[in-house]
């Protein structure tokens, strides 16, 4: 198999995937595509080296471009309101929850809050993606639940 | 409904993204891009740690100018003075072979430009430390003569660095003024405020003079028939016929050029009838300022006559040229008459704008490099 085929196979294998968690990431469909096409761009620039795991590597790609994206665009943009937003298909109350509850979060803290419990990583693996430390991992996740239980409390609640 | 739980339900409202199906060829270009960089970093390190590893061990570089050489030597398109510096390293050995001038700094440092390849030498000349002698090359650029404080004169033959002592054949207790070779660069007439003569710096033959021969006080064309004398300023260059006559002739020059006249100062004979001289062009001259020029002599008719610029904004004061590196005139004005052998490179001073450019491409390679690794270490972790 070529690189160029195994490229292709991955891409779409794995595009859906990533564009589940560039979602959460951004709350916002547009950005999240573009983050999956900067990712996947990163991936082809560098495949010879990281072929052992191009998924890894490409959500690695998108938390820090996430984070970097923010810290870019804080003073420039603002959202596009009801353009991007989700017409959710089931428990609209609770999910219009979570999103807004998400959309007031940072994006380290929404970032950190989705590999913690939605990616599944622990707190190590988070710092390791991240780029921070173990406890700034910790304190973050602290301050965003906090956060998130001030919003949206009957989520917390639910997830306690 | 926990928090994961609700993620997963959010997440499922993500669309499938349409992925451009260029990304593997952009990535691909981009890899590219990246090696070439990371090839020209590593280039400019090597070259950067080379040069500076050559500078720090490696031998003195040597003060030769950035163009090439000519083998038969040239006059150089243009003098210029040497920087002011504080106790300048002086050549002792004056076997430097052929030169095309010589003259003394504004410093009064005493400089021979090398014929073949337009080297500056700064060199030590016994008994001129005080003041400014007279200071002479021969018209075939070999030897040069200089008269020293104590009233002595010397003369270096620049093939050997030999150099001569002709204080006895001139035997004058007077400090010598004026010296001027003839055209066959082996006879030297010499001056001072009451004597005058001749000595051949071969043989050692010597001859007094009367001070009112043209030749004492003229350059003496090749010929021996006339002699170019330094006039006031005015509309015509001044000559006079050597012999016992010492008949003065004008050789008329161009209005045009010098609305307002200017002075003639007769450096040596390129041929039989064509003298270089070195003009001031006074304010509202064609060309303003010391200047060298070749002008026919007035004992040819004067539709033979032509008045070449040879050298423009000439800095320094008495100019001493090896006439005989002039070419023979083809006749056209595109001729080239001198050489541009580039800037000089002074010695003792070291040009430092490459280390500097040195050190600023490091700073920049060291910054490309640093920051292609952080990323490296970023992406790849």
């Amino acid at each position: 198999m070529t690189d160029r085929s195994a490229f292709d196979e991955f891409v779409h294998a794995r595009s859906a995937a990533l564009a589940r968690t560039a979602y959460l990431l951004t709350g916002n469909h547009h950005t999240a595509e573009d983050l999956v096409q900067h990712a996947l761009l990163q991936t082809a620039r560098h495949w010879e080296r990281i072929s052992a795991s191009p998924e890894a590597y490409a959500r690695r790609v998108m938390y820090h471009q996430n984070i970097s994206w923010w810290r870019k665009r804080r003073f420039t943009e603002t959202t596009l309101g009801a353009h991007d937003e989700v017409h959710p298909p089931q428990d609209s109350d609770l999910r219009l929850t979570l999103e807004a509850a998400l959309a007031r979060l940072t994006p380290k803290q929404r970032t950190i809050l989705v590999l913690r419990f939605f990616e599944d990583l622990t707190e190590v693996q988070t710092a390791e993606a991240v780029g921070v430390s173990v406890s700034t991992v910790k304190s973050t996740t602290r301050h965003a639940l906090a956060r998130l239980r001030a919003i949206a409390p009957d989520l917390v609640e639910a997830d306690s | 409904m926990n928090l994961r739980s609700e993620l997963e339900h959010l997440a499922d409202t993500a669309p499938r993204p349409s992925i451009d199906s260029t990304l593997w060829d952009q990535g691909r270009a981009l890899r590219r891009r990246d090696r070439l960089v990371t090839s020209a970093v590593v280039l400019a390190l090597v070259v950067i740690v080379g040069g500076l590893v050559s500078l720090v061990v490696g031998p003195p570089r040597a003060f030769e100018p950035a163009d090439n050489t000519v083998p038969g030597g040239a006059i150089p398109n243009r003098v210029v003075e040497p920087p002011v510096m504080i106790d300048p390293p002086l050549e002792a050995n004056l076997g430097i072979g052929r030169a095309s001038a010589a003259f003394f700094s504004a410093g009064g440092v005493p400089v021979i430009i090398g014929a073949t390849d337009g080297r500056y030498h700064l060199v030590k000349l016994t008994g001129t430390e005080d003041r400014r002698a007279a200071l002479e090359l021969s018209p075939d650029g070999r030897r040069l003569a200089w008269s020293s404080d104590d009233s002595g004169v010397s003369v270096a033959d620049l093939t050997t660095g030999d150099v001569t002592d002709l204080r006895r054949q001139i035997g004058t207790d007077d400090v010598v003024v004026t010296l001027s070779w003839r055209a066959d660069s082996t006879h030297l007439t010499w001056a001072n405020q009451t004597r005058g003569g001749i000595v051949d710096v071969v043989t050692g033959e010597a001859e007094q003079a009367s001070m009112t021969d043209p030749f004492i006080f003229g350059s003496v064309s090749p010929d021996g028939e006339l002699a170019a004398v330094i006039g006031r300023r005015g509309p015509a260059a001044l000559f006079a016929a050597v012999g016992s006559s010492g008949t003065r002739l004008r050789r008329a020059l161009p209005v045009d050029l010098y609305p307002k006249g200017t002075n003639v100062v007769p450096l040596g004979w390129a041929e039989d009838h064509l003298l270089l001289a070195e003009v001031f062009g006074p304010k509202g001259s064609y060309v303003e300022g010391s200047h060298l020029v070749l002008l026919t002599s007035p004992d040819r008719p004067e539709s033979e006559w032509t008045f070449r610029i040879v050298m423009r904004d000439q800095p320094v004061s008495d100019l001493s040229i090896a006439v005989d590196l002039i070419p023979d005139l083809d006749g056209t004005s595109s001729q080239q008459l001198t050489h541009d052998f580039g800037e000089p490179d002074w010695p003792g001073q070291r040009d430092i704008s490459w280390i500097i450019g040195l050190g600023v491409a490091a700073a920049v390679a060291v910054l490309l490099g640093l920051r292609w690794l952080w990323r490296r270490r970023v992406q790849l972790r």
